[in-house]
This record gives C-alpha cells, structure tokens and sequence, in this order.
C-alpha cells in the first residue's frame, strides 16, 4: 500500500485500502459519509448523544466488516452505510421500548392529508423539529416511507409488522405534522 | 404515492448539512474516539518491582518446602520391597570349607539370646554334630554348636553370651566358642618360598594407566624385573596377563 496514493477518492481503491486496515482510507471515507450518516440517525433518534453512539457503531462495523463487502460501483458503499446505520438506529429504537403497541388498525386512507409546499417556508431545522416531535412509531414509519423511499411491504418486513400497520402509521404520522404545519402557520 | 408535502421535505432535507443541523459536532473527536475503537492499543502489563521479589521468595519456599518432605528414607521404604529374612538352618553344621586355608582365625562365641530352661545337672559337651536331638539345644548359626544335656530336675539354667549361669547349687562356667578343626591344606614348598614374592611382584590395578604408553612401559619393567629374578615361581600366577 503506498501512502501517497491515497489522494485518490476513487471508492473502490478506498474500500481496497480499507480492507488492507489502512486508517488514511478509513478516514477518508468516514470524512465523506459522516455527515449523511449522522443527518440519518438524527432522524430517528431525536437523543443527539444516543444518535451519536448509532453513528459510531454504524461505521465501527462497516469497517469490521468491510472484507465482506463487494463493491459494485457509485453509490453502493453509501447504499450499505446507510443500511448499517438504519438497522443500527432501529436495534437502538427497540432498545429502549417497543416500537409499535398493538392498537386497533385504522382505516387507511390512500390519499393522506397534504399539508402543502412546505420546502420554501420551513429549514432544515425546522423539518427536523416537525420529524423528531413525531412518536417513535410513526417516526420510523415515516422516515422510512419519505426518506428511504421504502414501501409498506418492505417496512412491514423490516418492522415485523403487517403493511396494514405500516399505512395506518404514516396516516398517523401525517396528521400529526399537518397539524402541527398548521399551527405553526 | 407520496404528496407534494412528502416531497418537499425529502428535497429539504437532500441539501441538509451537519453543520446546519448539529454545529457542535466534531468530526476529529469522533474519528478519533472510533479509530480507538478499531485499533486498540495493546497495554503493557508492567509488573511492580515487588512481584518479582515475591516470586523470588516463593520459589525458595517451594524447595526448602520439598527438600524437607522429600527424605532418602522415604524414598528407600517407598522403592525398596522389603524382603523378609531367611532363617539359617537349624540342626545343621556349617561347611568347613568356608574357612580359608593358612589364615589364623580367632572367632568369639555369638551373642545368643537369653534362653531359661529346667536343668537339674546340666553336661556341656562340645562337638560338631548332635547326637541326641531330643535331649540338646542347639545355639547359634555360625557352625558353632552347643549341646546341653539336661537332667530332669526343679532347677532352671541360664545362658547368656555364651556364658551359662547355674543355679545357685552350682558355679556358673564360662564357655569359650571356638573354630572347628579343619584339614591342613597342603602348601608346597615352593609356594612358601614365594609368600614374600607377592609382595615383591606389583600389578597395576585396572585402570591405573589410562595411557597405553605408560602400561605398556608398566608391563614391560615389571616382567623383565620378575623375569630376571631366580625367585620367580609361576605358580602363584603373578603373570596371568
């Protein structure tokens, strides 16, 4: 391994030096993915030092098990960060108290409430505060729904919970935030 | 089918950055906390200058400790089978052939054991055969044998070293052991002239000369000395080399 080689961001040289346990390769991916990774786990876990601690163990064993990871072009080592990132945030989530209490299934609505263009009137700041005011349920819900992109059947599977529950969450979720845009407007 | 509000706030929160959101994070910090993490450092076990010590003082403890346990007695008694003892023979006379020819011998009567038997007038005979088994008591096991003859009476006899001790009617008498008589060995002439040979002729001991020179040159001194004396008689086999 030559250390003056380690100007190249090239991904698939990184994730090569990394598997020799270079720390200058660890470092520069940890300095490219850090802040995605630590926004991540601020939205599911509203304790910054608990969103921490998910981040640290997050890139702890993606380099643990960095030798099991193939490198299949742009994008895919953000891809399993951030899926070791979420099933740490969840592993934490659970931790702490069960994410979902069994209640009654709600009618689901396929055309849930808008609450509006709300990019040009709220930051960053302000959407954070609007996610973290959410129950842990529906927050998680709701992040993987909106931010993960995730459907009702992956949620459900990852959740281990039926799609039915998944959709009355983000209905939930949802009129939780419309009320709460409202308010604030 | 995601809203329009959905939307919105995924693009919000595409242009995110961490410095936004948490400005007191620290990137350095954390790397740093985390690569402690992956690479441990590996602590050196110093021991104190007094371990040492005591380690010192303990193995001497644990050799004064087995030295002490550990006797040659107990060795002997636990790895030498004890093997019982063989009476002599009783009732029969040593051979006389044990007793080498020419040497003068003078051999004291055996310590017997202090034996009480009814006598009235006891007769002590010297001999070298019992004649009477049922009315003698052999003592001893060195070919040397007594034989008493009692009379039935109410007095008791003592014996003791060799020495008996009558009743008070009697006086003790003292018996002296003695060697039994053997054939004069026939000694020639010639021989008896040689007595002082041997003590003229001297043979180095095996393993005097570790030098093959030396014994050889040994070898040859002394031959030619014997051989050169009229004296020499072969017969004694001073040169069995």
């Amino acid at each position: 391994l030559n250390p003056g080689a380690l100007n190249n961001t090239d991904e698939a040289y990184l994730i090569r030096c990394c598997k020799d346990n270079s720390p200058a390769a660890q470092k520069m991916l940890y300095n490219k993915y850090v802040d995605s990774i630590m926004i991540l786990c601020m939205r599911y876990i509203p304790d910054r030092e608990d969103a921490k601690e998910a981040l640290m163990d997050s890139f702890f064993h993606f380099f643990n098990n960095i030798n099991g990871f193939t490198y299949l072009g742009e994008g895919s080592v953000n891809a399993w960060l951030k899926k070791i990132a979420l099933n740490q945030c969840l592993t934490r989530l659970r931790k702490k108290r069960p994410l979902f209490i069994t209640e009654k299934e709600v009618a689901v609505f396929e055309d849930a409430p808008a609450a509006g263009n709300v990019h040009d009137e709220m930051n960053v700041r302000e959407i954070m505060k609007l996610v973290h005011s959410l129950p842990d349920g529906y927050r998680t819900v709701f992040n993987l729904y909106v931010f993960e992109g995730m459907n009702h059947r992956e949620i459900g599977e990852l959740l281990g919970i039926s799609d039915n529950t998944s959709k009355s969450q983000l209905y939930k979720a949802r009129e939780i935030l419309k009320k709460k845009i409202l308010q604030t407007n | 089918m995601k809203s329009d509000f959905e939307q919105s706030m995924r693009e919000g929160m595409k242009g995110a950055s961490l410095n936004e959101l948490m400005p007191e994070f620290d990137k350095q910090a954390e790397w740093n906390q985390l690569s402690g993490k992956l690479r441990p450092e590996k602590k050196r076990i110093l021991m104190p200058i007094w371990s040492y010590a005591a380690g010192i003082v303990a193995l001497i403890l644990a050799g004064w400790f087995c030295t002490k346990h550990h006797t040659p007695e107990k060795t002997l008694v636990k790895n030498t089978p004890v093997q019982a003892p063989v009476p002599p023979p009783i009732n029969e006379p040593q051979p006389t052939n044990q007793v080498p020819a020419l040497v003068p011998h003078s051999v004291s009567a055996p310590v017997v054991k202090q034996t009480t038997v009814a006598a009235n007038e006891p007769k002590i005979k010297r001999q070298g055969r019992i004649k009477t088994a049922n009315q003698s008591i052999p003592i001893g096991d060195t070919g040397l044998l007594f034989s008493v003859h009692l009379q039935p009476g109410p007095t008791q006899l003592m014996i003791t070293d060799s020495t008996i001790i009558f009743p008070a009617q009697s006086q003790p008498k003292t018996i002296t052991a003695a060697v039994k008589k053997t054939r004069p060995h026939a000694v020639n002439v010639l021989d008896i002239d040689n007595e002082d040979r041997q003590f003229m002729i001297t043979e180095a001991p095996v393993g005097t000369y570790a030098n093959p020179f030396l014994a050889k040159l040994h070898s040859v001194i002394t031959q030619d000395a014997i051989a050169g004396s009229d004296r020499y008689y072969p017969l004694q086999g001073a040169f069995k080399k």
